[in-house]
């Protein structure tokens, strides 16, 4: 069984990784670039089409940027229930096992 | 249906940075695999809710890998229709080229018209009319591939828009799901097209289409005329194994079924396609023609040299009894040294251009064994009729498939003079043609050959039997006494220091050395002034002077 140390030490570090794949996916501005394929083929069928792939991309981006910030926050969250729980066990556990050495 | 106008507004350039960019967001998504991973719950987290955030990760995972291969798709669409929005502009511009070249204009919305005043030769009336159709045919290809490039970057983009499964596996897979998916499909070429229609169509396609077409439809190309001799002979040398099995299949078939004759024709087919390929496999040629459909006979047209890019062409059609099994390698041979002497004229007396010359075995040229048969018969004109629409179409597809067209000489031999002469009679790029051993070329004028005055030879060897006997037949007067023809000697000679063999009989006439295969070098390399010129009459010839008011 991982200590209490390690648990949320480890989610901390998930959390923050998926952080920068969050900022990674952010940087990333398809929907802004389509905007230009509107003005190179004016009139065309395929410009009408980009404006609708931009409208769609904006909503997933977004989407997804807004379940990454829920998934990173609900890691932080169990990483600090995870230490405030088991915390308590440890408390509990020193009061049952005095520490070694203490005789 | 997309208008000139619109067309010729695209900016492909811009577009081409829009297909960069995306490629850049594709990577820098592709990039983030190593987060997402190490981004997943932790093994070492053991709790009730691990499950749900291990859920909801993996939810996270396979979203971005749609994304990735939604951008990936676009990427790949994009830079596909840059290439083939940049090469129906260049059609476009070719088309107003021709156009601007020839004193015609063309409106905004494609509508070409003539700016000479009005015509009254009819020669010069049809010239005109096919510079129009010409142009006409470029600009209506260009906007079908204009079209072609704009629905399918939109279905591309559409399909992006209502999301593409990127599958469960990684980003860098779902990237190559997405790029393949923004593939589009090759735009067929179009249905009954002239040969500026397809070779418009054919420029249209980008490379990696053009080497679909190749590889899955040489059907589509090998014999079709308006497309570059490269692609042809690529297209037909594809062809070569699956033409094989099928005849062999079908000479099984005629075996078991005790069919002597279908067998004969089957194996000669047969024996074709092996003298097709003995004569590839010596290099420097391109096979333009392979058809393995004619009732008796295989057909096969194979260049010497680089029709392509050659300055001077030259087209030889032979005539009776030929056949690509009996015939192909000797008249290659042939071909080949007047190319070399050619060559040479070129380079000594004239613009040091490059030459190349068709052996166009393209036609079922009459046989021994069909003499009695009026449809096939080599005292008929059925079967040249039937070969010159082939033939001057192969003749005009080699200028519609250039930017600029060659010096392109026809000659045809015996038969063959007179499928030429006919082909001839159809308006044809062709700029000289050589007449030789010729019964008769179809006409007794001149003038209804649409060749340009003085530049129609004829020669005749001593002995030649068939020369001898035209005007006996249905095929025109001897060509000896049409006037406006120009003859060439066939007689032994010196021409700057260099003695040239007389040339004796029916097939002789380009043997190396002669003076009648100098004379024909002399006209395909664009240096008439080195010809001698000359007429040799047999006994034939007096038997078939024609009364003057006979024709």
């Amino acid at each position: 069984m991982a200590s209490v140390e390690v648990v949320p030490a480890d989610l901390a570090a998930a959390a923050a990784r998926l952080e920068e794949a969050r900022e990674g996916v952010a940087s990333v501005r398809t929907a802004d670039d389509l905007a230009t394929v509107t003005s190179a083929l004016a009139g065309a069928e395929s410009a009408r089409a980009a404006e609708e792939l931009a409208t769609a991309w904006k909503q997933r981006f977004r989407a997804w940027d807004t379940a990454a910030q829920n998934q990173i926050e609900a890691m932080g969250v169990s990483a600090q229930a995870y230490e405030e729980q088991d915390g308590e066990g440890a408390t509990a556990f020193n009061a049952i096992s005095p520490p070694l050495g203490a005789h | 249906m997309v208008t000139m106008s619109q067309v010729r507004s695209w900016r492909p350039a811009t577009l081409g940075l829009v297909a960069d960019a995306m490629v850049q967001r594709r990577r820098t998504l592709v990039a983030l695999q190593d987060e997402m991973d190490d981004g997943a719950p932790p093994s070492t987290w053991v709790s009730e809710s691990r499950d749900a955030a291990v859920a909801s990760h993996t939810t996270l995972r396979e979203s971005l890998a749609d994304l990735v291969a939604e951008v990936a798709q676009v990427a790949a669409a994009l830079d596909i229709a840059v290439d083939a929005v940049t090469r129906a502009q260049g059609e476009l511009d070719e088309a107003l080229g021709v156009a601007a070249g020839n004193g015609f204009s063309v409106s905004t919305t494609g509508r070409v018209t003539d700016n000479r005043d009005t015509l009254t030769d009819d020669q010069e009336v049809a010239d005109r009319r096919a510079i129009r159709e010409e142009i006409v045919d470029k600009i209506e290809q260009a906007l079908r591939n204009a079209g072609h490039a704009d629905t399918s970057l939109a279905a591309a983009l559409r399909s992006a828009a209502g999301g593409v499964d990127g599958g469960t596996s990684s980003l860098a897979q779902a990237a190559a799901t997405g790029t393949a998916g923004g593939q589009r499909g090759v735009l067929a070429p179009p249905t009954g097209g002239t040969d500026h229609d397809l070779n418009s169509w054919w420029e249209g396609l980008t490379e990696d289409e053009q080497a679909t077409v190749i590889s899955e439809h040489p059907e589509w190309i090998g014999n079709t005329d308006g497309i570059p001799a490269w692609a042809r002979d690529d297209a037909n040398r594809e062809l070569i194994d699956d033409y094989r099995a099928d005849l062999t299949g079908q000479l099984a078939t005629a075996q078991e079924a005790g069919d002597k004759g279908l067998s004969e024709t089957l194996t000669q087919k047969l024996d074709g396609l092996d003298a097709v390929e003995d004569t590839l496999e010596l290099g420097n040629r391109q096979l333009l023609l392979l058809d393995i459909t004619g009732e008796d006979q295989l057909m096969a047209a194979i260049a010497y040299g680089d029709v392509d890019t050659a300055d001077h062409v030259a087209v030889f059609t032979p005539g009776f009894t030929t056949t690509v099994a009996g015939d192909m390698a000797g008249y290659d041979s042939q071909v080949a040294n007047l190319v070399e002497e050619a060559a040479a004229q070129s380079d000594k007396y004239g613009d040091g251009g490059t030459v190349a010359a068709v052996s166009w075995l393209g036609y079922e040229a009459p046989q021994w064994d069909n003499v009695l048969d009026p449809g096939s018969s080599v005292a008929s004109r059925a079967p040249a009729e039937a070969g010159a629409g082939n033939l001057a179409s192969f003749y005009n597809g080699i200028d519609a498939s250039r930017d600029a067209d060659p010096h392109l000489t026809a000659l045809g031999h015996s038969y063959g003079s007179l499928t030429t002469g006919l082909a001839l009679q159809e308006q044809t790029g062709v700029d000289d043609a050589i007449l030789f051993g010729s019964p008769g070329i179809g006409t007794s004028h001149v003038e209804d050959l649409d060749v340009s005055g003085g530049h129609v030879y004829r020669l005749e060897a001593r002995r030649d039997v068939v020369a001898d006997v035209g005007g006996l037949g249905q095929f025109g007067i001897d060509p000896s006494y049409i006037d406006g023809m120009t003859g060439l000697s066939t007689e032994q000679g010196s021409i700057g220091g260099v003695d040239y063999a007389e040339s004796v009989g029916h097939s002789d006439y380009l043997t190396r050395g002669s003076m009648s295969q100098h004379n024909m070098a002399s006209i395909v390399a664009g240096v008439p002034e080195q010809t001698v010129e000359g007429d040799t009459r047999g006994f034939g010839d007096i038997l078939s002077w024609p009364l003057p008011w006979t024709y």
